[in-house]
């Protein structure tokens, strides 16, 4: 069955989108059967993994107002070799029209259940704010990848972020765990982001992530293509910081 | 009511400068409820803006009142569907419904049949006319008993618009008046 993780942060810019194209690209290509679920109205990640979010003809608001099954509505990202469940500005109206419906934040998770022999890993982008789907995300979800830079606020936001998960734990979704703290766009020629790199390990130990994502112009470009940096560039320090990531992912998954 | 509280809602790829909606904007300083994406539009992303709009607007009790053309009409429905805002309409008046379940539409417009036909909670008159091309009347007529509206006939006018020739549309502003008094 597939295991199912977030990607989270309630802090913007911080490299979620990112984390969740390129993490995905590097299953794939080692092999794992992916299925990346953008749960953003802006479709960042969608477009990210080069598929149309203008021109989809069904995505993850059909999925979530249950008049698409999974399956339908995800599409095959050639190029990346993962599948997408592909999000637009569809997907706002997703907070309105589900706002009086029972086990609304439960939608994607049944929705889920139903394509989980279909793949090994479940990746979901979810919006910084703490909306419904982002409930909807989390209820879903094994765990919670947390990319992270390395600076003065980020310890701030990740103590909301905690809070969040405790409370979804405790009510919605025993089974939801933070699986780790990823460090990214690390630059360790800047004091600072090395010290606070320090901090996280001596706070979090073993729920920090061995592999660290360097800053890199390539995985910046890589969006502009509509591609991960992964598939963009390979070579690219970044992408192979994020290969090593899918790797010691995998490892991870076999501990849990 | 304040001006910005009566809301301007056009159908699809937007009402144009001839159109009386866009001369009601210009006339009177209303709201014309401006979507993200006028050519491709998609209906959770409809929802969503109106529903940020009514919340938005501001002033004496901050009720409004829609004027809705074609596609508007259907997103009215929709969104009086599932919002939890609607007490804050005092009044609605639909013209020309487009019929999104027309075999024609259905692919250009996939997300909006079939067209919600739930009871609206607030009043509402709908005008339709006896030769519009997206909507043929008998329709307009069940859309109206579907959605609990005043229906009015407004005889051989086309699709309402501003290839109609109705210029500022006075008789359209006195059956807004009439509802929304």
């Amino acid at each position: 069955m597939a295991k199912i993780f977030c990607v989270a942060n309630q802090k913007g810019g911080v490299g979620k989108t990112t984390t969740t194209v390129n993490l995905a690209a590097g299953l794939a290509k080692i092999g794992q059967r992916v299925l990346m679920v953008d749960l953003d109205p802006q479709g960042n990640a969608t477009m990210g993994s080069g598929i149309d979010k203008r021109t989809m003809p069904l995505s993850v608001y059909d999925v979530l107002l249950e008049s698409a099954s999974v399956q339908e509505a995800a599409i095959l990202a050639d190029k990346c070799g993962y599948h997408v469940l592909g999000a637009n500005r569809d997907l706002a109206g997703a907070e309105v029209e589900l706002v009086e419906v029972e086990r609304r934040e439960k939608r994607l998770r049944q929705a889920l259940a139903e394509v989980g022999g279909d793949y090994d890993f479940v990746l979901i982008d979810c919006p910084p704010s703490l909306s419904m789907l982002t409930l909807n995300g989390l209820c879903a979800a094994h765990g919670v990848i947390v990319p992270m830079q390395c600076e003065y606020f980020a310890l701030e936001g990740l103590t909301d972020l905690v809070n969040t998960i405790k409370q979804v734990h405790a009510n919605l979704n025993p089974d939801l765990q933070i699986i780790g703290l990823l460090r990214v766009m690390f630059d360790p020629r800047i004091t600072l982001q090395q010290q606070v790199s320090d901090q996280l390990k001596t706070h979090f130990g073993d729920k920090v992530f061995n592999t660290v994502i360097p800053r890199n112009v390539r995985l910046a470009e890589a969006p502009s293509y509509g591609l991960p940096g992964v598939v963009f560039d390979p070579s690219a320090r970044g992408s192979q910081a994020f290969l090593a990531f899918a790797s010691e992912m995998v490892e991870r998954i076999r501990s849990m | 009511m304040k001006p910005e509280n009566v809301l301007i809602l056009p159908g699809w790829q937007n009402s144009s400068p001839g159109h009386w909606q866009s001369r009601w904007v210009a006339l009177h300083g209303w709201r014309r409820v401006d979507q993200h994406d006028w050519m491709r539009p998609r209906r959770g992303d409809w929802i969503a803006r109106l529903e940020d709009v009514v919340l938005g607007c501001e002033g004496g009790d901050g009720s409004v009142v829609l004027v809705a053309h074609s596609l508007g009409c259907l997103l009215t429905a929709a969104w009086a569907q599932v919002s939890r805002s609607t007490a804050r309409v005092r009044a609605a008046l639909l013209v020309a419904p487009g019929d999104a379940e027309r075999d024609e539409l259905r692919p250009v417009l996939p997300s909006w049949s079939p067209i919600v036909r739930q009871r609206l909670p607030f009043p509402a008159i709908l005008v339709g006319s006896r030769n519009d091309p997206y909507c043929r009347f008998e329709r307009a007529e069940g859309l109206a008993r579907d959605w609990g509206a005043r229906f009015a006939d407004l005889g051989e006018r086309g699709h309402i618009n501003a290839e109609s020739g109705l210029g500022d549309w006075p008789e359209g502003l006195d059956m807004m008046k009439s509802i929304a008094a």
